[in-house]
């Protein structure tokens, strides 16, 4: 499929992606928006594989959404966050690649550490669905068990993952939970 | 079109078998995603009808797919340093070898797969059962530790630290007062249990506080992150975080770094802080009770206090330095007014 071909594909989809964006819970300015950003988007997408544009596209436009929804959580954080002007540079860089790992670790931790609470064969099919991209169909088949039976253990899985990071505080929930507050030079309690 | 069979799990049928409506919500907003990743057209129009017949399942839905999504970026992130490590770190590969068989092998496993696997065998939790043991200090009485040969940590009076013999990287402050000087060492994070709360280091030089009512974090060198997989903040030196129980608020301050930990040298610092914790910190630093009226308590002090083990001498100087009457009681001694009371 040519670039061409999908952006056609698009103009035909659009009313329906538009829905699509607002049924998942965007206003209507936001949702024109992201879809302008979608199509310019589609000038440098490799286009050889794709099955299903369709599909694509509103894959496209999910996972869109989503980022812009994870870039505003961490902006608010980081204006929340303290920012130390007279702090040294070099530190602050260091702290900030640091700090990514570590986050990552300490993520990938939990998350293991909650997967291996569950039986071998359900994190096996969560492994190779979430982590190796297999197809279900592909997993049952090579499994010999049914599509069904690996859609239970993959809901399972995600189950046990989503609630980890349910406990230790989803990003939508911190600023209702917690607000940070800078202590002022002169704060007389 | 998929026929179910009972106790299969799909969007819509999930709300027949949980009767709670958050569960259900959840449950089927993560089936959604699940059947989404390799969705069809057909699934994704589907999936627009389900959203609009409930506000809240959007919520659900975009909760589900933000954790979905940081899982990505974390093994992305973690999968650069992971590969480094399991060429380096023979012991580590040789027990992953040896606890799950049935990850290791299979050919064309990618690379991340393969960091991935390998991640939830090597963390300490997975590969090696823990054997905690538990040191406490009385009342006035400090004492220091010393893990793997360099990871230092101070113990003030009444402190109570569970440790991990098989996780030298880990520390649990369940209540008192601790200064920790931590080797640098980025491939093994220090962490340190605050009950539900986390501290996660590479090396640095921190002081903790955990009392009932809360805790406090000062970081004298390095940095420190606060709740990685929560709020995610980062202390640098110079730096306190307080937190306090019953309160939604996350304080952040400074301290300056000569001060922190200055318990250890028998001398405490203040720039305006309650009196009630000024007398919190004496109190912990001599091992007496020493509770202050309420109509004080919050009454701003700053200077510096030297720590005098002989209780009189200490309670004498509290006297004048804060500008208080102390009283003995049945449990040891109450600051209140000065000019109430006298001893």
């Amino acid at each position: 499929m040519t670039a061409q071909q999908l952006k056609s594909v698009f103009l035909e989809s659009r009313p329906a992606l538009l829905r699509f964006l607002r049924a998942r819970g965007a206003a209507t300015d936001e949702a024109e928006d992201l879809l302008q950003d979608l199509f310019l988007k589609l000038e440098v997408q490799p286009t050889n594989s794709i099955a299903e544009p369709r599909a694509y596209l509103y894959r496209m436009a999910d996972n869109l959404m989503l980022d812009r929804r994870r870039s505003a959580q961490r902006r608010s954080r980081r204006e929340e966050a303290w920012f130390d002007e007279s702090s040294n540079p070099a530190v602050r860089a260091t702290v900030a690649s640091t700090e990514d790992l570590l986050i990552a670790q300490e993520q990938l931790r939990q998350v293991g550490a909650a997967l291996a609470t569950l039986p071998m064969r359900t994190v096996e099919i969560f492994r190779r669905f979430r982590i190796d991209g297999e197809r279900q169909k592909i997993i049952a088949a090579d499994l010999g068990i049914s599509v069904s039976a690996v859609e239970k253990h993959l809901q399972r899985a995600y189950d046990v993952v989503v609630a980890v990071k349910a406990e230790a505080g989803p990003d939508a929930d911190i600023e209702a939970r917690r607000r940070l507050t800078r202590e002022s030079e002169h704060d007389v309690p | 079109m998929r026929t179910l069979r009972r106790g299969a799990v799909s969007p819509g049928k999930a709300s027949m078998m949980y009767p709670d409506p958050t569960t259900t919500l959840r449950a089927d907003a993560i089936a959604w995603r699940i059947r989404l990743r390799d969705g069809t057209a057909q699934d994704w129009d589907d999936f627009v009808n389900w959203l609009q017949r409930d506000p809240r399942r959007a919520t659900a839905y975009e909760a589900v797919a933000l954790d979905d999504l940081a899982l990505d970026a974390a093994l992305a992130e973690w999968s650069q340093s992971a590969a480094a490590t399991l060429n380096d770190n023979e012991p580590a590969t040789a027990q992953f070898r040896s606890t799950r068989r049935w990850m290791a092998g299979g050919a064309g496993v990618t690379a991340l797969a393969a960091a991935a696997a390998a991640l939830l065998v090597l963390s300490p939790q997975a590969s090696a059962p823990s054997d905690f043991y538990v040191v406490a200090t009385a009342p006035g009485e400090q004492k220091s530790l010393t893990l793997s040969g360099s990871d230092l940590i101070a113990l003030n009076g009444t402190t109570l630290i569970r440790l991990d013999r098989a996780n030298p990287r880990f520390a649990s402050l369940i209540s008192g007062e601790a200064t920790f000087t931590i080797v640098h060492d980025p491939a093994h994070p220090f962490s340190v249990e605050l009950g539900r709360d986390r501290l996660l280091d590479v090396g640095t030089t921190f002081n903790v506080v955990r009392s009932n009512e809360g805790h406090k974090v000062e970081v004298a060198e390095g940095a420190v992150i606060y709740n990685p997989a929560g709020e995610r903040i980062s202390l640098v030196a110079g730096q306190s975080l307080t937190s306090k129980t019953n309160e939604r608020r996350i304080i952040i301050g400074r301290s300056p770094v000569s001060q922190i930990g200055g318990w250890q040298h028998g001398r405490l610092s203040y720039r305006s802080a309650p009196l009630a914790d000024v007398v919190a910190d004496v109190s912990r630093s001599i091992g007496t009770p020493i509770t202050v009226q309420s109509t004080i308590a919050k009454r701003a002090f700053t200077g510096t206090i030297e720590i005098d083990r002989n209780e009189s001498r200490m309670l004498a100087r509290l006297e004048s330095l804060l500008g208080v009457a102390a009283r003995r009681d049945a449990h040891g001694w109450t600051l209140g007014e000065s000019g109430q009371g006298r001893r």
